[in-house]
């Protein structure tokens, strides 16, 4: 390890301080604009965020809060059981990477780097070849921004948001300028150094796939309010409402009847859900007579041929779109033709060849991958 | 206490989170919103209220306005200022809108010296193509029968002198028009078989149509309210700006100039809300996925346009070098020996060379004072969370100087400063009050110029510096101020060079001893010795050429050490 980062936690030490960082009611208002609704979301130490939601949900107004860059109309943020609300920036202990990056453009890597550093020459010169070395540039001390890459003034600015060993690192979208082969391999190295350095990461982005590939926690937003927090596997197979399953992936809705016993019936016939699968209070609160069911397109299973199970309908093949890696193919229910949905089959998938238009198939609905929603309304 | 803070802070978060630099750009805000009003707003209101104010009885009154409107010789003044400033509008915006279309849209040679020289006359005062022009075709001009019966001295003097001194205003506005071009959309048009008059009409007018109507509201009120070609050559023809000056200098009478003057601030008032209206419904002209318009090959049109372009160039030149020249000869026209005795300013009324070392310095001062002053004020406005109230109030009087012809200023600065009970009251008569008029009359232009430079910059730049715990001048030291050095170089001409050749804003707050080289031009005109006037105001073009030749080379070898950052990115 080259950098000596004094407050490093252990990966057994990260769930010590489960509110590390916690936001409490925060709320903005541009005018008659409601950015930031009452959020309260709480981070652990050393744990990787990402604030994922669509333009205008007021995730880059989250960040701006905490960097003090924007203040809140109310609600209170603590860091480390310290309370920073009404602290400027340079008091709250953390470094940030803009998505422009913001780098000097007229002074060299190096400057760039030492810009904070308040110290002497030769150390300021050992730290920058040190962050230079973290990020994968040594050498380009004496680069200007202009003669970097893309990728490379990411890395820059991101060696300089780290150059006082902040305990916090907050990144607005800052991989959504680059290409996507830089993208991918950037986020992979961004992964790793923030589990090298173990620094508490917020990061905002409107891009699933790097929430769900970065992220330990991921806070869906819509609207100014957290619609959902969780692990990425949570956020993909659970999510807790209509916009959350809609935004990340792709979504079947199928439209379900429900009888007063809460038996759920697709075109005729009885499903089989686990209790998780059904919304919280339904059965207290007493069954809607009808609903919709979230089923993503991968986990729509096609055979060849039938067998007896559960959640076994009968479908037409509609048609067939060749993506390379997968095959999407849009059908319909035998018994209720009105009844459409999509499935994605990889190559290996059993079911593949069985895929051709006007081909009737058996499918199956696999219990633990469904969940119930209120009519849309 | 708190009430005050309150409504000092209306309109803002609740919370406030101010680092204590962010605190000193807040009150620096406060400054300048308190710096601009007193040397801006407080001099326009001033000649507001000597204009509404009866003198005899102090109150409150509309008569000294009625009286002026009534006075016999108002009507004449306003209808003949009318007439010449529409009529120079009529000549200027065609020549100038060809003129920039083959500077822009043609492949003729020489374009970049063409474009030098075209924008010469901004180097010279206005008074000059009057005195070039009575050595042409004055009571012993050398071109006098080109005239006829007519004489030079009147409307047609005035005419062709205004269109000398705005030529160069019109054509800067109409070259940013035309420069931007989208060939995407000429190709579309001849794709659509459109012919070169149709794409001419229809693609290139509709979008220069803006710079248009800007180039000739610029052009009506610099006409209207210039007095000082008028004085030269006007012989009898009444224009008000003249009559303004007259009723001050030769008769003393504050209140009439003031009423004269505020008739003139409503043109520039007008045109400004005519271009705001206009630029609200305008749409950006160039998308960021417009393809730059390369004009191609036609010699007949670039032959055509050069030899229009040559003959616009030789009216240009000469109305600037013949009193050049004439300062340069014994006794025009009839003895032709080359002399320096006009130079010998000393020996004449006006301010001798005295005038000249005073006009440097002023010069020198206002650049200095006016680069540093805008650029603070643009970053204040632009990079940091100022008070609102003191943010509107900067914003405001950052652009209210452009509706302001300098005669008003000037009168402004009068009212103002002479009152006995204004405590700035000793800054009358020095050359800083002069220095402090100059810069607020080119302010607006100065403001424009470091605003665009300043939006150019990434604007998390000082977002980034906060949370590297530096404050904010740190970051105009180190970053800011270097990237914006040529910007701030061709204000610093800018300003040396208007406060060279500006007569209008300063007649009024000169005294004898800090008269200016300007000055002294019309001074020794006014008094004979027209000779001597060229003379003057050939050196103001000469050390106008010059300052603007170190300047412009300075910023260029400047750029040339920044190249390794102003580099493409790739």
């Amino acid at each position: 390890m080259l950098l000596k980062q004094p407050q490093l936690p252990t990966p057994a030490a990260t769930g010590a301080v489960p509110d590390w960082l916690r936001f409490d009611r925060i709320s903005k208002r541009f005018g008659a604009f409601t950015a930031l609704n009452g959020v309260d979301l709480t981070i652990r130490r050393g744990e990787f965020v990402c604030l994922l939601g669509p333009s205008g949900c007021g995730k880059t107004t989250l960040l701006r809060v905490l960097a003090g860059l924007t203040a809140q109309d109310s609600g209170q943020l603590y860091l480390g059981g310290r309370d920073i609300s009404r602290l400027p920036p340079a008091a709250r202990d953390y470094g940030i990477v803009f998505q422009s990056y913001a780098l000097f453009p007229n002074l060299n890597v190096a400057d760039n780097l030492a810009y904070g550093l308040r110290t002497d020459r030769a150390s300021k010169a050992r730290r920058v070849g040190e962050l230079l070395q973290l990020v994968g540039l040594p050498g380009c001390e004496h680069k200007y921004p202009a003669e970097l890459s893309g990728g490379q003034q990411q890395r820059v600015a991101l060696a300089r948001a780290l150059a006082q060993s902040p305990s916090l690192l907050l990144l607005d979208e800052p991989l959504s300028a680059l290409d996507a082969q830089v993208r991918e391999h950037l986020r992979r190295e961004l992964r790793q150094l923030q589990q090298k350095l173990g620094v508490t990461t917020l990061m905002v982005t409107h891009d699933q796939d790097e929430a769900l590939t970065l992220a330990d926690t991921i806070a869906v937003m819509n609207h100014g309010v957290i619609e959902q927090v969780g692990s990425p596997e949570m956020i993909y197979h659970q999510p807790a409402s209509r916009f959350v399953a809609n935004f990340v992936g792709r979504a079947n809705w199928l439209p379900v009847e429900v009888s007063e016993q809460g038996e759920v019936r697709l075109a005729g016939i009885t499903l089989a859900l686990p209790a998780t699968a059904l919304p919280q209070g339904w059965a207290d609160m007493g069954w809607p007579s009808t609903a919709e069911l979230f089923c993503r397109p991968e986990d729509v299973q096609v055979a060849p041929h039938w067998a007896p199970g559960d959640n076994g309908l009968m479908a037409f093949v509609e048609r067939v779109d060749f993506l390379g890696n997968v095959r999407r193919a849009l059908l319909t229910l035998v018994t209720a033709r009105q009844i459409s949905l999509w499935a994605e089959l990889g190559p290996n998938d059993a079911g593949l060849e069985a895929l051709v238009p006007g081909q009737l198939v058996p499918l199956h609905l696999p219990a633990n991958r469904l969940r119930l929603f209120a009519e849309a309304a | 206490m708190k009430a005050l803070r309150f409504w000092l802070e209306a309109g803002e978060a609740a919370v406030p989170l101010w680092s204590p630099d962010q605190r000193v750009a807040r009150g620096l805000g406060w400054l300048a919103a308190i710096g601009l009003t007193l040397f801006i707003a407080l001099p326009l209101l001033a000649i507001l209220l000597q204009a509404v104010i009866d003198s005899e009885s102090g109150q409150l009154s509309l008569a000294p306005v009625q009286a002026v409107l009534a006075s016999p010789g108002f009507l004449d003044s306003l209808l003949g200022s009318l007439t010449v400033s529409l009529a120079t509008v009529a000549l200027v915006l065609p020549t100038a809108l060809v003129f920039a279309f083959a500077l822009t849209r043609s492949r003729m040679p020489g374009r970049g010296l063409f474009k030098l020289l075209a924008l010469s006359p901004l180097l010279a005062p206005s008074l000059m193509p009057g005195i070039s022009l009575v050595y042409l075709f004055g009571n012993q001009g050398l071109l006098k029968s080109w005239l006829g019966d007519a004489s030079i001295y009147g409307p047609i003097g005035i005419v062709l002198g205004e269109a000398f001194y705005t030529f160069p205003h019109a054509l800067l506005i109409l070259l940013t028009a035309l420069a931007v071009a989208d060939a995407r959309l000429y190709e579309a048009a001849e794709t659509l078989g459109a012919s070169r008059l149709r794409r001419l009409l229809t693609v290139t007018l509709p979008n220069a149509r803006y710079g248009l109507i800007s180039a000739g509201l610029v052009v009506f009120t610099l006409a209207m309210t210039d007095f000082g070609v008028a004085k030269v050559i006007g012989g009898q023809y009444k224009v008000l700006a003249l009559e303004a000056y007259k009723q001050v200098i030769g008769q003393q009478n504050f209140g009439k100039g003031a009423v004269i003057g505020l008739m003139l601030l409503l043109p520039a008032v007008l045109s400004l809300l005519v271009e705001r209206w206009v630029a609200g419904s305008r749409s950006a002209s160039l998308g960021g996925r417009s393809v730059a318009f390369h004009p191609p090959e036609n010699r007949w049109r670039d032959g055509a346009l050069w030899l229009f372009c040559g003959g616009v160039l030789i009216g240009l030149l000469a109305l600037l070098g013949v009193a050049m020249a004439a300062s340069f000869i014994k006794l025009w026209p009839y003895s032709l020996e080359l002399t320096l005795a006009h130079y010998d300013f000393d020996q004449m009324d006006g301010g001798g060379w005295q005038a000249f070392r005073n006009s440097v310095q002023m010069a020198a001062w206002t650049a200095l004072v006016g680069t540093l002053g805008v650029f603070g004020v643009a970053y204040l406005l632009e990079k940091m969370p100022l008070p609102p109230l003191a943010r509107q109030i900067c914003r405001t009087l950052a652009l209210l100087p452009m509706a302001v012809p300098g005669l008003v200023l000037g009168l402004g600065y009068i009212f103002c400063f002479n009152h006995p009970a204004n405590p700035l009251h000793g800054l009358y008569g020095s050359l800083a009050i002069l220095v402090l008029a100059t810069v607020a009359h080119f302010y607006t232009t100065a403001h424009l110029t470091i605003s665009t430079a300043l939006r150019q910059l990434d604007g998390e730049i000082e977002a980034v510096s906060a949370t590297l715990c530096r404050p904010f001048w740190v970051t105009v030291w180190r970053v800011t101020l270097p990237i914006c050095l040529p910007a701030l170089f061709d204000v610093a001409r800018f300003f040396f060079v208007s406060a060279l050749t500006t007569v209008s804003c300063v007649i009024f707050l000169y005294t004898p001893d800090t008269v200016l080289a300007g000055v002294a031009v019309l001074n020794m005109d006014d008094a004979g010795e027209t000779a001597g006037a060229a003379a003057m105001a050939t050196l103001i073009v000469a050390t106008a050429l010059l300052a603007s030749l170190l300047l412009s080379a300075a910023g260029s070898l400047l750029n040339r050490r920044a190249q390794a950052w102003r580099g493409q990115p790739h």
